[in-house]
């Protein structure tokens, strides 16, 4: 990861840091508004697709972070490829839920070759709750939902109250703490 | 909401004692003396921000870091070294050194905030060992400490009482001893390891620590968060701004923000005043004058040995303090090569107290220190990475085209099985180990950085050896992998391969012997009290008083011998200020 130092009137402070500030910063202002859903794609189509490829399913108690999501990936995207957004979700949309990670591969190889690492992108930011703008700079989204609380459910979001006291002296058991 | 209301903005300060560093130790003490010398004033002035705990925990989780730092505010007037890039505050030369005997890259951490370090601090509150204390007479290495196991042994009960120590007779420590909680459980993961240890002729037993079991003086008990070397969000880890909020609830005043650069000494040779500026309001940062009767420093084993440095004057030449030139010398950290790989089945670490609550028992003390330093290794209950690890397993399984249900699998499976084993082994006193003052100054206060000069010896270079292989050789008894393959059996030959192309880094949590204690004031810095040989009105408290360092977590000695300190003054306080 880069880590340049920078001179700044209040003294040393890296790189990271100032990009990290200025990132969060961005996350928390006013999101655009030219980045919403197309007229052939809903949040419902996103979510289904979205649960398709991380493998854990969303209901609609996600259409907020849905929208985020959606907003957030393609917050830099040409018309060109933003169609190709679009374009990637409806063609994955006709899997059938529970698809296998072959059979979602092959999809995204006919729909094109950007179709891949869009989707890399998109399930990698449903389970971190971060994006990675630039190579080793992430901005946060949401750090509490990130799926991967989910699929790691024997352990919950740091600073989150995991159960009562010592139970992490027990062996962990699915659907218990 | 703050936590504590400090003083605004402020020109001179006047008070019977004022301490600089409203941290661990400076807090316990300004307490202390509220409580046994209600008649005399106490003023706390640190040099960084109260700690709001919920913007804290809201920092934190914007963080995408998520390190040790990240929950808190960095002032610019109170640089503090970067988690990922210590050297952009530490000048140190070299501190990429691949020749551990020549040079190691000094990792050490520490925070300027009120409650200093402690907000991110492991919580074990380990006593140090009785021969820590005599590693001279008990093996004929480092030196003797002016006190002992013996002396301390009240004071680290005080520490215990206050702190609210939670463990039992299960614990690995020197004695048994009460505690006065119930202790913190071991983790599953923990006991996995421990299977692997008992294999190996070795045992994990429980920490100290000082988080609480059941409800304790006013704080709740843990639930088991996963942050707490990061931060506890309900405050059931002790940490230092409890006895600062208790001192200023007996009426010790809390200067924050306020950086005091010199120290000024009297013809008496007793210190007269602090000179400091107050940084409340930034943009117009007010000069002004402490003057005391007596003075306490208790701003971290970098951050005194720097201010005593940068007070030369008339009547201190060679700084405050300073006649002995043992000032800055003799900086110990602990080192370690850590271990980590997978293993075949889960072991679920991400789950209550992480950092860790498992310890193994030998290596600790013992006839091989004759040999190789103590060893300190414990298991860490987060993983590879206590807060990003579960991510950054999510990102590879995705980076390696897994998507839907086998995406989940392998990133549950994977994070599950992950083993991260952390050693911590002791360095012996160095007088040429040490901090100065950099020729380079840093921007907002004009004040010049410290300067590190740091190696380790064989004694604990063979340490790191011997800790290494075992952590390792747990892991190979583990069947674990790492890169996709089986974890090698551990040879010398192997390791020495290792420190050549990494090199060996001091670790984040032991910074000490920097104004040292002793009999003689021509190689030490203070006595057994805590008093500078050259100034009597003038207490050093901290790690930096350690003659040795052993391999425990510091915090709670220096704890106990700040109350030993706090309370000689109370007694004589007569006596010493006239």
């Amino acid at each position: 990861m880069s880590n340049h130092k920078v001179e700044s009137k209040s003294g040393l402070v890296t790189r990271r840091q100032v990009v990290t500030g200025l990132a969060v910063a961005g996350v928390a202002s006013t999101l655009p508004s030219s980045r919403l859903f197309a007229a052939d794609l809903n949040v419902d189509k996103f979510l289904k697709v979205s649960a398709l490829l991380t493998g854990i399913a969303l209901d609609k108690s996600y259409i907020q972070l849905g929208n985020t999501i959606w907003e957030q990936v393609t917050r830099d995207a040409s018309p060109s490829v933003l169609g190709q957004w679009t374009d990637m979700i409806n063609r994955l949309a006709y899997l059938p839920s529970g698809a296998s990670s072959d059979d979602i591969k092959n999809t995204l190889r006919s729909v094109g070759p950007i179709a891949t690492p869009m989707a890399m992108q998109l399930t990698k930011v449903w389970y971190t709750g971060r994006i990675e703008r630039t190579p080793g700079v992430f901005e946060v989204i949401n750090y509490d939902e990130a799926l991967v609380w989910q699929a790691c459910d024997f352990t919950k979001p740091p600073v989150t109250c995991g159960g009562p006291f010592g139970y992490w002296a027990k062996p962990y058991l699915k659907g218990a703490v | 909401m703050a936590n504590s209301s400090p003083k605004s903005n402020t020109g001179d300060i006047n008070a019977d004692i004022v301490i600089v560093g409203a941290g661990l130790f400076g807090g316990l003490m300004a307490w202390y003396l509220r409580t046994h010398l209600p008649n005399k004033s106490v003023v706390l002035i640190d040099s960084g921000p109260v700690v709001d705990r919920v913007e804290a925990v809201k920092r934190f989780k914007e963080s995408p870091e998520k390190g040790g730092n990240s929950a808190y505010k960095t002032v610019p007037w109170a640089p503090i070294p970067p988690e990922d890039d210590p050297a952009a505050y530490y000048d140190q030369k070299d501190h990429d050194s691949k020749n551990p005997l020549e040079q190691i890259g000094f990792g050490a951490l520490y925070m300027r905030t009120v409650g200093g370090t402690s907000w991110h601090f492991t919580g074990h509150a380990e006593r140090m060992y009785p021969n820590d204390f005599r590693m001279q007479s008990a093996y004929g290495r480092g030196l003797d400490w002016p006190i002992s196991y013996k002396t301390l042994e009240p004071y680290f009960a005080q520490v215990e009482e206050a702190w609210g120590v939670a463990g039992n007779n299960s614990c690995v420590a020197p004695t048994p001893h009460p505690y006065p909680l119930p202790v913190v459980p071991l983790t599953y993961l923990d006991h996995q390891v421990n299977k692997a240890a008992e294999a190996l002729n070795d045992s994990l037993g429980p920490l100290p620590h000082c988080r609480n079991s059941v409800p304790y003086d006013g704080r709740p008990q843990c639930c088991g968060n996963a942050s707490c070397r990061f931060i506890c969000p309900v405050g059931a880890k002790y940490d230092g701004s409890v006895h600062v909020e208790k001192a200023q609830g007996l009426g010790a005043v809390l200067y924050a923000n306020s950086v005091v650069e010199k120290i000024n000494v009297g013809a008496d040779k007793k210190v007269a005043s602090l000179q400091f500026k107050n940084y409340t309001d930034p943009a117009h940062p007010v000069t002004g004058t402490a003057t005391a009767k007596l003075f306490i420093l208790a701003a971290h084993a970098i951050e005194i040995p720097r201010l005593l440095l940068m007070s030369k004057g008339k009547n201190t030449p060679k700084g405050v303090a300073n006649s002995s030139d043992q000032v800055g010398r003799n900086l110990m950290s602990m080192v370690g090569i850590n271990s980590s790989g997978y293993v075949p089945e889960p072991v679920y670490p991400f789950r209550g107290p992480v950092n860790a609550t498992g310890v193994f028992r030998e290596l600790r003390d013992g006839a091989f220190r004759k040999d190789y330093a103590s060893i300190g290794t414990i298991v860490i209950n987060g993983g590879f990475n206590p807060t990003n690890g579960p991510l950054n397993e999510a990102d590879d399984a995705v980076d390696d085209n897994l998507f839907g249900t086998e995406l989940r699998a392998r990133v549950f499976n994977k994070t599950a099985s992950q083993v991260y084993l952390d050693n911590s082994v002791e360095m012996l006193p160095n007088s040429e180990n040490r901090i100065t003052l950099s020729d380079e100054i840093e921007g907002e206060t004009g004040l010049p950085r410290p300067k590190i000069d740091i190696r380790i010896d064989d004694y604990t270079l063979d340490g790191t050896y011997v800790s290494w292989k075992r952590t390792q050789d747990i892991l190979v008894q583990m069947k674990a992998i790492f890169n996709g393959v089986p974890i090698a059996t551990p040879t010398r030959a192997a390791f020495d391969d290792l420190v050549a192309k990494q090199g060996v880094q001091a670790g984040a949590a032991m910074i000490a012997g920097t104004t040292r204690m002793g009999t003689d004031p021509k190689t030490s810095v203070v006595n057994e009290w805590c008093q500078s040989h050259d100034h009597d009105n003038l207490f050093i408290a901290g790690t930096g008083c350690y003659v040795t360092a052993g391999s425990v977590s510091p915090s709670l000695t220096a704890a106990a011998i700040g109350l030993r300190a706090s309370e000689y003054i109370a007694t004589n306080f007569k006596k010493i200020t006239g």
